[in-house]
């Protein structure tokens, strides 16, 4: 067994520019949290873009596709927590927004409030669940499932400020919301073709799975 | 966004009502003189208790775990849900209490409107609070000042349209005290659902305005298009029901119109009216996209 790990402000980094969106993050995160099958913490989102012209006897076309893989980002000033009127969603060690399912409504405000829609509803347990960037496994010295599941090393994870010392990195892309709203412990080397958060050019093309 | 909310819309809107009908009450109290003033005040508050009933189950069935609601009061330093609730509470609390003592001993008059200003204070930062958990920078359509109106105007709609129902049906005929205040009441609901009726194509160009910025995960605004035109014509309808009540009653046209019969007079506006808030607060829970994923 492996020493336990701690940060300060744990975060992910995702390098967006090497997802190839298998979403084996998905399913491990979804197994090892055994997930009804209406319940994703961990999602990939596609992102699709861009068209085609004709000029003269050619087709141009500036199509882009690139794969964003999001869960809860453990912000630094989470709306989840100030809006939760339990005070059951609350940020533990290592910086982590976890839910205290003793205390736990299920009124799904979270959800709303969430610009991620990380926390979700588990209409049998009467509870809101959501990532907890699995502790059980930081506990024991190991990776998060959906980090050790990712084969090309899309995901990583560390401590918030180390990350975001790292070249072209940056905290939110399209389809993300801007980070000024929660700022999420969330750091990302983009596609090339990635568009800024607010882009109005792209759209969401796996909307059912997210 | 993808549930159903029929527990929200029961509890937005039978909150925002009680509060709106302790308004009424106390509005048009210097309009009615003697004994039935205070019969009214009376009739009023169980009338805001019966919709406070409605209110706090229905918030309650909105709960995935319905045992855990008093851990709702915790968090008053940041949430505008915590405090919607608290206010809730006490709003109910204090209602159900004065009713239980009005049922013993008789309270006089003025005490009686002072309790009522002390609870209507109490129900309009209720309604603000409400608003408030609403005005979220993740939902596009509910962070805007429209919010607020809407949830006021409603206040006050639904307040006078049960207000009127209720003396409508207090005593028929109704006593000549009362009979002046019927189209004071009456124009206000003219007034109120006017307002409604400007007010819906603002809310629709604001829902509009984010459908044509980013392209977002569900056409909910496009698919609820017709239900916004089906909102105007019901509170429309209801509305021109009202005014030809009204006009019938100033022309002494009752001869030729009978509509002193209590049932065509009011029900058929009422029901309209109602259906399209309801209506309206179903659109405003479904027709809205959110600000990210």
């Amino acid at each position: 067994m492996t020493d336990q790990k701690t940060f300060e402000q744990i975060a992910f980094f995702v390098d967006v520019s090497l997802c190839t969106g298998c979403k084996s993050c998905m399913i491990a995160c979804k197994d090892k949290n055994d997930l009804h099958v209406d319940i994703n913490w961990r999602r990939v989102v596609e992102y699709n873009g861009g068209t085609w012209s004709v000029q003269g006897n050619t087709f141009q076309q500036n199509v882009y596709c690139y794969y964003v893989s999001v869960a809860c980002n453990h912000c630094r000033e989470p709306l989840c927590v100030k809006g939760c009127p339990t005070t059951a969603m609350h940020k533990g060690e290592n910086g982590i927004v976890a839910v205290d399912q003793r205390k736990c409504v299920g009124c799904s405000y979270c959800e709303w409030i969430c610009p991620y829609g990380a926390p979700k509803l588990s209409k049998e347990a009467g509870h809101m669940t959501k990532c907890d960037f699995c502790r059980d496994y930081l506990l024991e010295g190991k990776d998060p499932a959906c980090v050790a599941a990712c084969p090309t090393r899309t995901l990583k994870y560390g401590e918030v400020d180390e990350l975001e010392q790292k070249e072209q990195i940056c905290n939110a892309i399209a389809p993300l919301t801007q980070e000024h709203l929660t700022r999420p412990s969330l750091v990302l080397n983009p596609h090339r073709n990635a568009k800024p958060s607010g882009d109005i050019t792209g759209y969401i093309s796996n909307p059912e799975e997210i | 966004m993808r549930e159903s909310h029929t527990s929200l819309i029961g509890f937005t809107l039978a909150a925002q009502a009680a509060v709106g009908v302790l308004a009424a009450c106390l509005g048009f109290d210097a309009a009615i003189s003697g004994e039935t003033a205070t019969t009214v005040l009376k009739r009023g508050l169980f009338c805001t208790a019966l919709l406070l009933i409605i209110a706090n189950i229905s918030a309650t069935l909105h709960l995935g775990n319905k045992f855990r609601a008093p851990f709702a009061l915790i968090n008053l330093k940041t949430s505008w849900l915590s405090r919607e609730v608290v206010l809730t509470a006490m709003l109910t609390g204090g209602v159900f209490l004065v009713s239980a003592v009005s049922l013993i001993r008789e309270i006089p008059h003025n005490l009686l409107m002072m309790l009522f200003a002390g609870f209507i204070a109490l129900g309009l930062i209720l309604v603000y609070c409400m608003s408030r958990l609403y005005m979220i920078p993740t939902m596009l359509g509910w962070n805007h000042a429209m919010t607020l109106l809407e949830f006021f105007s409603t206040m006050l709609l639904l307040g006078v349209l049960f207000y009127l129902s209720m003396i409508h049906f207090m005593e028929r005929p109704s006593p000549v005290s009362l009979q002046r205040v019927l189209p004071m009441a009456e124009g206000a609901v003219i007034l109120l659902a006017a307002l409604k009726v400007v007010l819906i194509p603002y809310d629709m160009a604001r829902r509009g305005k984010w459908r044509r910025g980013p392209r977002v995960l569900t056409p909910t605004w496009t698919a609820s298009r017709h239900w916004f035109i089906a909102r105007s014509i019901l509170l429309f309808a209801g509305l021109a029901l009202f005014f030809i009540s009204q006009w019938v009653t100033q022309t002494n046209l009752q001869a030729e119109f009978p509509l002193s019969a209590v049932p065509v007079r009011v029900v058929p506006g009422v029901l309209l009216i109602l259906s399209a808030e309801i209506l309206g607060r179903y659109l405003f829970y479904h027709a809205n996209e959110k600000n990210g994923l």
